[in-house]
């Protein structure tokens, strides 16, 4: 097997004092591996996903990006490997979308240089992935939340990571860009062996395609497996703690609903 | 008309172009004003005797001429100031004057006036070092009272800079009392912003230190760029967001400190001048600063020229022209900043 891409070693991070929102948390993820996050609000997968992406510091233990400590990475090298697409944003200035997903260029150029011609059509092939070409030139103080959101993938893309951490990235699309979405987080993963992380309550989006589910409750990883053995009754009324949590297989899918 | 001018500039070419070409325009339009501006005063300027007449000579080399260019400098750190801090706090009202930096950096230089510190520490004036230690001093107030967590509050931070500009001036009113009669009009001059000022020791003293905090801040282009759009994704394209705040209030506190010492409080200018960068070019903070930096200079070199030549003899205080410019462009970019969010 491949050796891990990232690593959470007993993590543990809180907000304010005696209350932590992860305790002792650690998993690895490996390349051509796509993983879903699930577990209930406040259980920890945003916190864990900004831990991972090093954007909170951990109170203990350590993220490994490639073996080696995040926090003693380089901050433009880490970039060149691991990309983050945040749950929002708030967008203040009206820079056009091609813009913002030029931005995901900027870990691979020189500084001091200017985006090359090279740049901006790995841009706005970004942008056509997430089916978002015909945003390129419109402002993005003017798009919907969902359109800001695929921006925001494109840019992540751009940044051609080998590991790619989404923070719900399909809350707000429409069930045609949620589908572009998740075919093309299969395809990054079939072809460049992306190692992918997806914060998630969609359960539905989590069928086959995905390699694992890891579920979190309290701030702690309770199942670690795959979308079969997550998606039943008896697990995810763990994870959820409610116990009218239903499921059904259906050709190759698992539907959810509750009684 | 916006939109016009915007397909007339062509905003969407290569950064590379665009680039060059609002240098081009800007460089221009700083040219014609600047040579404008010499030729236009109260006394009228012989050119061909500014050789040979000893008092043109004095008029334009001693008078004329370092005024315009203090104007150019002042105005130049004013706006460029204005573009990173907007930058920085993802703020499009912030500005040297109304975050209270300014007012920081007045108090600092009126505590050096009124205690008669004219010394010159290891080449920088005492000035320099006393209202830059008011700015620094204001901008970190503004910006750790605006800080919660993950976001800078917009409002929060207006406020806050409302707040420390109101405490800045009467510090400084204080002051004049209890100073000296001399130095108490001397300190009157930097509330409202002049600048007038003789022969080129001063400039000298500015180049020092403005020219190196001009570059440096130009050389973060493209991390306030990021920064701009998201502080979040800034940090993970390998940005690292509190070494860049940091270096940031330094470098800006250090260029508002240094027109504070020379010309007072002039606002306004890092509010208008950023903004109409933008509308003309776009977004992407690697012309808006550069940008800033050149109409900058032109736009206080023009205000400064209306304001020496406007009402004859008697000379307004440019701080003056800058705000009854500037105060209404605030207030519209308040309302329409309301329709997009909360503040």
């Amino acid at each position: 097997m491949m050796p891990p891409i990232l690593e959470a070693c007993h993590l543990g991070f809180e907000y304010s004092p005696a209350r932590p929102v992860i305790a002792d948390l650690s998993l690895s993820l490996h390349p051509g591996a796509l993983c879903a996050f699930i577990g209930s609000n406040g259980s920890g997968k945003s916190t864990l996903i900004r831990l991972l992406a090093g954007v909170l510091k951990p109170a203990s233990g350590d993220v490994l990006l490639h073996g080696r400590s995040l926090a003693k990475t380089p901050r433009q090298e880490a970039a060149r490997s691991l990309a983050y697409v945040p749950q929002s944003w708030t967008m203040v200035f009206p820079f056009t979308a091609l813009e913002v997903v030029l931005t995901g260029r900027s870990p691979h150029r020189p500084p001091f240089r200017l985006e090359n011609g090279k740049d901006r059509a790995l841009a706005m092939e970004a942008l056509s992935l997430v089916e978002a070409s015909h945003l390129a030139e419109r402002p993005v103080t003017a798009l919907s939340t969902g359109e800001q959101q695929l921006v925001s993938v494109a840019r992540a893309l751009a940044q051609q990571p080998e590991c790619l951490l989404l923070d719900e990235p399909s809350a707000s699309l429409d069930l045609r860009h949620r589908i572009a979405l998740m075919r093309t987080l299969v395809r990054l993963r079939d072809t460049l062996g992306l190692a992918i992380c997806v914060v998630t309550h969609d359960l539905h989006l989590i069928d086959s395609a995905f390699d694992r589910v890891l579920a979190l409750r309290n701030g702690q990883l309770i199942v670690d497996d795959r979308p079969d053995k997550v998606l039943n009754d008896s697990t995810l009324a763990a994870i959820y703690e409610d116990q009218s949590i239903r499921t059904r297989s259906f050709e190759g899918r698992t539907l959810v609903w509750c009684d | 008309m916006v939109r016009l001018a915007a397909v007339l500039l062509g905003r969407t070419r290569s950064i590379g172009v665009r680039l060059l070409r609002a240098m081009a325009i800007l460089s221009l339009i700083l040219v014609v004003v600047t040579i404008g501006s010499t030729c236009i005063g109260t006394e009228s300027i012989n050119f061909s005797t500014v050789f040979s007449d000893p008092t043109m000579h004095t008029l334009f080399f001693e008078l004329r001429l370092p005024r315009v260019i203090m104007a150019a400098m002042v105005g130049a750190s004013l706006a460029i100031v204005g573009a990173a801090l907007q930058a920085l706090f993802r703020n499009p009202l912030a500005d040297p004057f109304i975050l209270g930096v300014s007012g920081g950096g007045a108090v600092g230089a009126s505590i050096a006036i009124a205690l008669g510190i004219d010394k010159i520490l290891g080449g920088i004036p005492f000035l320099f070092l006393s209202a830059f230690l008011g700015s620094l001093l204001a901008v970190f107030l503004v910006y750790q009272i605006a800080r919660t967590g993950r976001t800078i509050l917009p409002g929060a931070l207006l406020l806050a800079g409302v707040a420390v500009n109101l405490i800045a001036s009467s510090a400084v009113i204080t002051i004049q009392f209890l100073a000296d009669p001399n130095r108490a009009h001397q300190i009157l001059r930097w509330t409202t912003g002049s600048l007038d000022v003789v022969g080129f020791t001063t400039i000298r003293h500015m180049t020092l230190f403005l020219v190196p905090a001009w570059i440096a801040l130009l050389m973060m282009a493209n991390k306030l760029h990021l920064l701009a759009i998201d502080e979040d994704t800034a940090m993970t394209l390998g940005v690292n967001v509190k070494r860049c705040e940091l270096l940031i209030h330094l470098l800006c506190s250090l260029l508002v400190a240094v027109t504070v010492a020379v010309g007072g409080a002039v606002g306004f200018v890092g509010l208008i001048v950023p903004h109409a960068i933008r509308l003309l070019f776009g977004e992407d903070l690697r012309i808006v600063l550069p940008g800033s930096l050149l109409l900058g200079a032109s736009f206080l070199v023009a205000a400064d020229t209306a304001a020496r030549t406007a009402l004859g003899s008697t000379e307004l205080p440019v701080g003056a022209v800058t705000a009854l410019l500037g105060g209404p462009v605030f207030l519209f970019l308040l309302r329409r900043r309301q329709r997009y969010s909360a503040l």
